[in-house]
């Protein structure tokens, strides 16, 4: 029997709790359950009624990690699955319902929660459009608060309200919540003519080049994420990469500045800021808007 | 000014976990590869286990005045950091200071699609394979489907004598492999490839045309009777180990044991006791995710749990 503990009633097993997941950080699996449970508040309204994916590292975050969409052989039997055709292919896709649901997956040694654009109930009407903002190389934190104040201004003069959170890892992420009516083919093409004006303001640090090879030392405009089944790093997931950060809600005030770093909040640090600020990403779920 | 910082190093080995012998390691069978072994128009699943283990004893670097373990960083020169992991490239030095750099796609689309079979290409006699060519050795298990072709691979094989020569990618090396019965089970060793295998021809002193008195070498040939045997492998050890092992275990009984600072784990008092605080606050707390004044504003308790730090 492998030790277990009872949460929300489910009995959850936890197992190799002192294995070191990012390995000379001190950071085990102990600290990711205790991540889970403590964020949970915060992030499973993100995560309700969502498809989603995880990323695991059993071998902690230099090892090989691997995506999971299905929920696997021996999962526990209380944990809930919705099913999901793709052509012939069905995936039961695993739903986050409690800290239960984090606890088991934080012992799966998964670090990284991947959501959909759209919920369960309208697989094909997204919730928000997305302007994913990703550095290549050789660009400063400071640009990419730049553009993306330029993106929150330019949706504020069409009249619409904007979100923003760092991807945990160099880049900006923006949410803007949509009444869940409009295709992915809708929102998509909404960014990509909102991020065609961006990057006609601000060619010399933007670009909307595709091929990463060509890219040059910009910004990537990327909309190509607002596709049915594309996924994002969820507010307040974790990202495998060295100091554990969280991808974390801003607020404009900060973006505007540029006072913070994209890797400032981590596994450690984001209850403080939590417990400050409350869960900047709140609006997003409720402030849901029209487009067209 | 100039700051010089002397550091020691010595040499320690961690201590082990409770219960577990002094240089004993825990034999995990796990498997590190999966794929197919392809013999003919058969196709039969396997999965790769090491079949070997190195016991050398692990000794540890520690800075003698506090006995805290190293760190390794990667740091680089130019930019005066540390280097994450997202910012190292892999680089092909061509000649000094040049390099080509690959990414971790063009790597792996060398490999091609060969990344998850084990192709046997002929059937040779044992005998002809110098073992100069063998490196690493594992025991090949089936999987799933797998268990009627391995078994009748296995009797054919062993019927006829011969071993197969095969080629498998693991991870981004290729190699030359054979695989043969070993008891009830097909073990593959991976070889050198023959331009991998040094030349001898510019080994200093060796003798060639060197005259040799008849009974020199029946003298010589008899003391070779006399030390002729059967293969016990059993009959050796690492006597070095043994002896070291033995220093160390006299050590840990009289307490002579050197231990980390704390930033090193304390052995795991109770994690699971450590999470249920955790656990209660987080349960039933359905958190709406509101503003400022929401109830899961008391979630991120200052105090340190006991086991941790």
């Amino acid at each position: 029997m492998p030790p277990t503990m009872e949460i929300n009633k489910k009995m959850v097993a936890l197992t190799n709790l002192e294995k070191e997941l990012w390995p000379g950080e001190g950071i085990t699996k102990y600290d990711l359950i205790k991540y889970y449970l403590e964020i949970s508040p915060y992030i499973l309204p993100h995560l309700k009624n969502r498809f989603l994916v995880f990323q695991r590292f059993p071998q902690g975050i230099h090892g090989q990690g691997f995506y999971q969409k299905n929920s696997p052989q021996g999962a526990p039997s209380w944990l809930e699955t919705i099913p999901f055709h793709h052509g012939k292919k069905v995936t039961n896709y695993i739903l986050a319902t409690g800290p239960e649901t984090l606890s088991w997956l934080g012992n799966q040694a998964c670090l990284e929660i991947h959501q959909w654009l759209s919920s369960v109930e309208t697989p094909d009407n997204p919730d928000f459009a997305v302007f994913d903002l990703d550095p290549m190389e050789g660009i400063s934190f400071s640009q990419i608060c730049t553009v993306a104040m330029a993106v929150k201004n330019l949706l504020k003069k069409k009249g619409l309200r904007c979100y923003a959170k760092t991807s945990g890892s160099r880049g900006i992420q923006i949410y803007l919540p949509l009444v869940p009516v409009y295709t992915y083919e809708m929102s998509r093409t909404f960014c990509e003519d909102t991020f065609k004006q961006i990057f006609k303001s601000l060619p010399g640090i933007t670009t909307l080049e595709r091929s990463v090879s060509i890219r040059g030392e910009k910004i990537y405009l990327d909309y190509l994420q607002n596709g049915r089944g594309k996924t994002l790093a969820a507010p307040y997931s974790l990202r495998p990469l060295p100091g554990a950060p969280v991808s974390a809600p801003l607020e404009w005030s900060e973006v505007a500045a540029s006072s913070f770093l994209p890797s400032s909040f981590n596994i450690k640090n984001i209850f403080s800021r939590l417990y400050e600020k409350g869960d900047l990403f709140a609006p997003v779920l409720t402030d849901r808007q029209r487009i067209i | 000014m100039i700051k010089i910082y002397k550091v020691y190093l010595i040499i320690c080995v961690e201590s082990p976990s409770a219960g577990n012998t002094i240089g004993e390691g825990v034999f995990i069978l796990r498997a590190m590869w999966k794929g197919s072994l392809s013999f003919g128009l058969v196709n039969i699943p396997v999965r790769l286990f090491s079949a070997t283990e190195s016991r050398t004893l692990k000794f540890r670097h520690l800075h003698a005045p506090c006995h805290t373990p190293l760190e390794y960083q990667k740091v680089c020169s130019t930019c005066k950091k540390e280097v994450p992991w997202e910012e190292i490239a892999r680089g092909y030095e061509y000649e000094k200071d040049h390099f080509v750099v690959l990414s971790e796609e063009e790597i792996k689309s060398a490999a091609g699609k060969k990344e998850r079979l084990i192709e046997i290409t002929d059937f040779v006699n044992i005998e002809e394979i110098d073992p100069i060519f063998f490196q690493n050795s594992y025991y090949l298990a089936p999987d799933g489907p797998g268990s009627r072709p391995y078994a009748l691979l296995r009797e054919a094989m062993l019927e006829s004598g011969k071993v197969a020569v095969a080629t498998i990618t693991l991870r981004t090396k290729e190699s030359m492999a054979t695989v043969r019965t070993f008891g009830d089970v097909l073990a593959l060793s991976t070889m050198f490839f023959p331009d991998e295998v040094r030349s001898v021809q510019d080994l200093p002193d060796i003798p060639h045309d060197v005259e040799i008195r008849e009974k020199e070498l029946t003298m010589a040939k008899q003391l070779i009777e006399n030390l002729a045997a059967a293969f016990q492998p059993e009959k050796y050890h690492d006597n070095y180990r043994e002896k070291v092992i033995e220093l160390i275990q006299a050590r840990v009984e009289g307490k002579e044991v050197a231990v980390a600072p704390s930033p090193q784990k304390e052995k795991v008092i109770d994690l699971l006791e450590a999470l249920q605080a955790s656990v209660e606050k987080a349960q039933g707390k359905k958190g709406k995710g509101r503003g400022k004044d929401q109830t899961a504003k008391t979630s991120p308790r200052k105090e340190k749990v006991s086991a941790k730090k």
